[in-house]
C-alpha cells in the first residue's frame, strides 16, 4: 500500500523518468522513436515469412489454421518479451541505480514501475501493428478484441509483484541474473509460445497451464485477439487472485528488505 | 555531486520523545549514533532481515553520539579529519542514511551538495538532470519553470546546458548541481567540500550566493577543509573526531583546535624549544625512510625518482626552533633535508618548491639556480642540504616539495628522488589582508588641498 501511495505522490516524477527512460532507448539512434515502430513490424514481417512462406507450419489446431503462424507466434512472443524484459530489467534495478540508493532520499519503488510502463508500452505497440496486420491481411476484427485490457491487466499486476521480488533478490544475491535468463528461457519453450498448448503432452498439461505464468495470459490474448472467443473467466479469474497474492508478496518483500540496500551496494 | 534531497517539505518531522525548544531550531540532533554493518557476503544481509535475532555483520560505529542544535539562519561549519564521520553526519541529517540510535528532526526543505556526480545521468542534457533533480526535490513543473532563469544564469554553462553530462569538466558538474541545489528555496543547505572543485571565480560567486541565503534565513551546514572558509563564512563550528562531537564553539576556537589536533598540540608550538639549529644533531637510521616521523610530514606525497639517492629525513625549523609544521607569517623557514646515496653521482641540484593548496607553484629554487657548488657525492655518503626560507605567505595550508636530481645537457635534469608535498605548512589565521601572497601593504588617507 505504502508503495502505491507513493507512486501516486511522486507521479511526476514518474512520468519524467519514464519518458527520459523512453528516450533514452532511441537517444543517438538515426530513426529514433522510428525504431519503436519498425522492430516489431520486422520482426513480425520475418515471423510471417518464415513460418508461413518457407515452412508452411500451421498452429494445428482445429478452425485456427486459417490464422497465420507468424501472428499467433508474434502474440506469444509480446507476452514473452514483456516478462523477460521486467524480470531482467528488475534484476540491475537497485544496483544499478546505486547513486539513488546512497546519495539521495529517492522513492525507489518508483525505477520499478518506470522499467515496468517501459516495457508495457512497448508491448502495447507491438500488439497495435500485430492487430494492424492482422486485419490487413484479410482477418476480421473480433468485437472481443475489447476485452484486452481485462486479459493484460491480471498479468500486469502479476508482473509488478514480480519484479519487486526480483529487485531485492537482485542486490542480494549477485548471481541472479544468470540463473533468471535460463528461467526466462525455460519460460519461454515449456509455454505455449511457439506451439499450440494442446501439443503439450497430456500428463505435463497442468503443470504447463498453471506454473508457467505466461500460458494462461497467452492463451486467452489470442482467443480474444485473434480468435474471437471470450476468454475463460474462471481460469482468469484464479489468475487475478495469484497475480495480487504475488503483488502482495512483492511489496512486502521490498519493504520489509529495503533498508539493507545501503549497506551491501 | 550533488544530490538534492528532500525531506519532508511541508511537514517538519518530529520524533516522538523530541523537545524542540525554540521556534527557530531547525536541526535538533540528539544523541545521534551511525553504526555501519558490514557483511561478508550481500545475502547475509538478506538474512538479517528476516532473522533479526541473529548477527551476520561486523560493526562500525561512524558517529557516537552527535548533540547538535541548528538555528534558523546559522551557518555552522563542521572540521575534523578524513573518517571523522562528518559526511556521515550529513547523510544522516540530509536524510541518506537511517540513524542507528538517537534522533534527530528537520524544519523546511533541505538541498544538500554531496559527492561529486551522484544522481546525474550521463547520457541526459543538464536541463534534463536539472529538471529531474527538481522533480526529486518535490518542485512541481511550475515552480521549475519559474527556477529555470536563475539556474540558467547561476550555472552559465550557455550551450552547454543542452548537451549530455558526461561531456561535463568536473567544475562544469559542480556548476550545475550548485545551481540546481540553491535555486530550489531550501531552509536548509547541506554542502559537503563540493566547491573545492570550482574555479576560484566560481567560488567567490557560490559564497556570494550562499551569504544571500543567509541573509534569507537559510540554514546552512558546511563541510570543509580549508579553515579559512569555516573562519569567513561560519557563525559556529563543531569538530568531530573518531564519531564524537569534540568542540562546539566559535569557528576562531575550533579552528585552533583543530589545527592542534592535526599537528600536535599547541602547548609544543608555543613553548618552542629553540635548539642551536647550527650544531642540531639528530639520531636516526639513514637505511630506512625517517620523514613519516615529523608531525609536518604530508602522506598525500608523491614521490619518484630512479633512487640512486634517497631523501631519508627532513627537519624544520621556525625562528630557530624545532617546528611541527604550524607557523605565522614572516616566520624564518629552515629546511634541513638528509640523503643517503647509494651510488656515486655528480652535478648534483638540491631543489625546493612551495606550493598552495590548490597545487600552484609560489615559489621554487634550487642550488643550480642559485649558483651553488654541489659536490660530486660517493655511494655511502649522508648529506645534509639546508634551506633557508622567509615565510611571507598569508593564512592557508602550504605543501613544500624537496628534491634532488642531477644536471644533465640533454633532458635538463634527471629526477634521483622527488618527494612532492613532503611537507605541509599551514600559516596561521591573520586579519589584517587576504590572498596568499604578503606584500605588506601599506595605506594612508590624505585630503588634498
Amino acid at each position: 500500500m505504502t508503495i502505491l501511495r507513493s507512486l501516486y505522490t511522486n507521479r511526476y516524477l514518474f512520468g519524467q523518468m519514464l519518458q527520459r527512460d523512453v528516450l533514452q532507448r532511441y537517444r543517438g539512434s538515426q530513426l529514433g522513436f522510428l525504431w519503436a515502430f519498425l522492430y516489431p513490424i520486422m520482426m513480425l514481417l520475418v515471423y510471417t515469412f518464415v513460418f508461413g512462406m518457407v515452412m508452411r507450419v500451421k498452429w494445428g489446431v482445429e478452425g485456427q489454421d486459417n490464422i497465420d503462424f507468424g501472428l499467433i507466434l508474434f502474440a506469444g512472443l509480446l507476452c514473452h518479451g514483456l516478462l523477460a524484459e521486467v524480470v531482467m530489467g528488475a534484476v540491475g534495478i537497485i544496483r544499478g541505480n546505486g547513486q539513488y540508493v546512497k546519495k539521495v532520499v529517492f522513492p525507489l519503488e518508483v525505477l520499478n514501475f518506470v522499467s515496468i510502463a517501459n516495457a508495457f508500452l512497448h508491448m502495447l505497440l507491438g500488439l497495435l501493428i500485430l492487430m494492424v496486420l492482422f486485419v490487413a491481411s484479410g482477418n476480421p476484427i473480433h468485437s472481443t478484441v475489447l476485452l484486452t485490457p481485462v486479459v493484460l491487466a491480471p498479468f500486469l499486476i502479476f508482473l509488478i509483484g514480480l519484479s519487486f521480488f526480483v529487485a531485492v533478490l537482485g542486490v542480494y544475491v549477485r548471481d541472479l541474473s544468470q540463473f533468471v535468463g535460463v528461467l526466462i528461457t525455460v519460460l519461454l519453450f515449456l509455454g505455449p509460445i511457439v506451439y499450440p498448448f494442446t501439443s503439450v503432452p497430456i500428463e505435463i498439461q497442468p503443470y504447463v497451464y498453471w506454473f508457467n505464468p505466461l500460458t494462461i495470459i497467452v492463451e486467452q490474448l489470442r482467443a480474444v485477439m485473434l480468435f474471437g472467443q471470450y476468454p475463460n473467466w474462471a481460469d482468469l479469474g484464479l489468475y487475478t487472485v495469484f497475480a495480487c497474492l504475488m503483488l502482495i508478496l512483492g511489496m512486502w518483500f521490498f519493504q520489509r528488505t529495503r533498508d539493507g540496500f545501503a549497506d551491501v551496494i | 555531486m550533488v544530490l538534492q534531497m528532500s525531506s519532508n517539505q511541508a511537514n517538519p518531522n518530529t520524533y516522538m520523545g523530541s523537545v524542540v525548544a525554540s521556534n527557530d531550531v531547525v536541526i535538533q540532533v540528539n544523541d545521534l549514533h551511525k553504526c555501519y554493518q558490514s557483511y561478508p557476503k550481500p545475502i547475509h544481509r538478506l538474512w538479517q532481515s528476516f532473522m533479526p535475532k541473529r548477527r551476520f555483520y561486523q560493526e562500525f560505529w561512524a558517529l557516537k553520539g552527535i548533540d547538535l542544535t541548528v538555528h534558523k539562519g546559522e551557518t555552522v561549519g563542521i572540521v575534523g579529519k578524513n573518517g571523522s564521520g562528518k559526511s556521515t553526519l550529513l547523510q544522516v541529517i540530509a536524510g541518506i542514511l537511517q540513524p542507528t540510535k538517537g534522533s534527530f528532526t528537520t524544519k523546511g526543505r533541505i538541498s544538500a551538495l554531496l559527492e561529486l556526480g551522484a544522481g546525474f545521468n550521463p547520457e541526459f542534457t543538464g536541463m534534463e538532470n536539472a529538471r529531474l533533480n527538481a522533480s526529486i526535490m518535490g518542485l512541481t513543473r511550475e515552480e521549475f519553470h519559474d527556477k529555470l532563469p536563475d539556474i540558467v544564469e547561476f550555472c552559465g554553462l550557455g550551450d552547454f546546458l543542452h548537451r549530455p553530462v558526461k561531456t561535463y569538466s568536473s567544475g562544469m558538474y559542480v556548476r550545475l548541481a550548485f545551481a540546481v541545489a540553491i535555486n530550489m528555496n531550501p531552509d536548509i543547505l547541506i554542502v559537503d567540500e563540493a566547491l573545492a572543485v570550482g574555479d576560484v571565480r566560481f567560488q567567490r560567486q557560490c559564497f556570494r550566493r550562499i551569504e544571500q541565503l543567509k541573509e534569507q534565513g537559510v540554514s546552512i551546514l558546511f563541510v570543509t577543509h580549508s579553515t579559512e572558509s569555516v573562519i569567513k563564512y561560519c557563525d559556529r563550528a563543531i569538530m568531530l573526531d573518531d564519531g564524537e562531537l569534540k568542540l562546539t564553539g566559535s569557528p576562531k576556537e575550533v579552528v585552533q583546535a583543530y589545527l592542534e589536533l592535526m599537528f600536535g598540540s599547541e602547548k609544543d608550538t608555543d613553548a618552542l624549544v629553540k635548539v642551536d639549529v647550527e650544531n642540531y644533531k639528530v639520531e636516526f637510521d639513514p637505511s630506512i625512510d625517517n620523514c613519516p616521523k615529523q608531525a609536518s610530514y604530508n602522506s598525500g606525497e608523491h614521490r619518484w625518482g630512479d633512487s640512486r639517492a634517497k631523501i631519508c629525513y627532513y627537519e624544520i625549523f621556525q625562528n630557530g626552533a624545532a617546528s611541527n609544521g604550524l607557523m605565522q607569517r614572516g616566520d624564518q623557514l629552515v629546511i634541513r633535508m638528509w640523503s643517503l646515496f647509494e651510488q656515486d653521482v655528480d652535478n648534483l641540484i638540491y631543489g625546493i618548491t612551495v606550493k598552495t593548496n590548490d597545487g600552484n607553484a609560489i615559489y621554487g629554487t634550487n642550488s643550480r639556480a642559485l649558483e651553488v657548488e654541489t659536490p660530486a657525492q660517493r655511494a655511502g655518503d649522508l648529506v645534509v642540504v639546508e634551506f633557508r626560507l622567509k615565510l611571507n605567505l598569508l593564512a592557508g595550508d602550504y605543501f613544500i616539495s624537496l628534491g634532488v636530481a642531477q644536471d644533465h645537457d640533454v633532458k635538463d635534469n634527471i629526477a634521483i628522488d622527488r618527494r612532492y608535498d613532503l611537507i605541509h605548512v599551514h600559516i596561521r589565521e591573520t586579519l589584517d589582508a587576504f590572498g596568499i601572497a604578503d606584500l605588506e601593504g601599506d595605506l594612508s588617507i590624505t585630503l588634498e588641498d
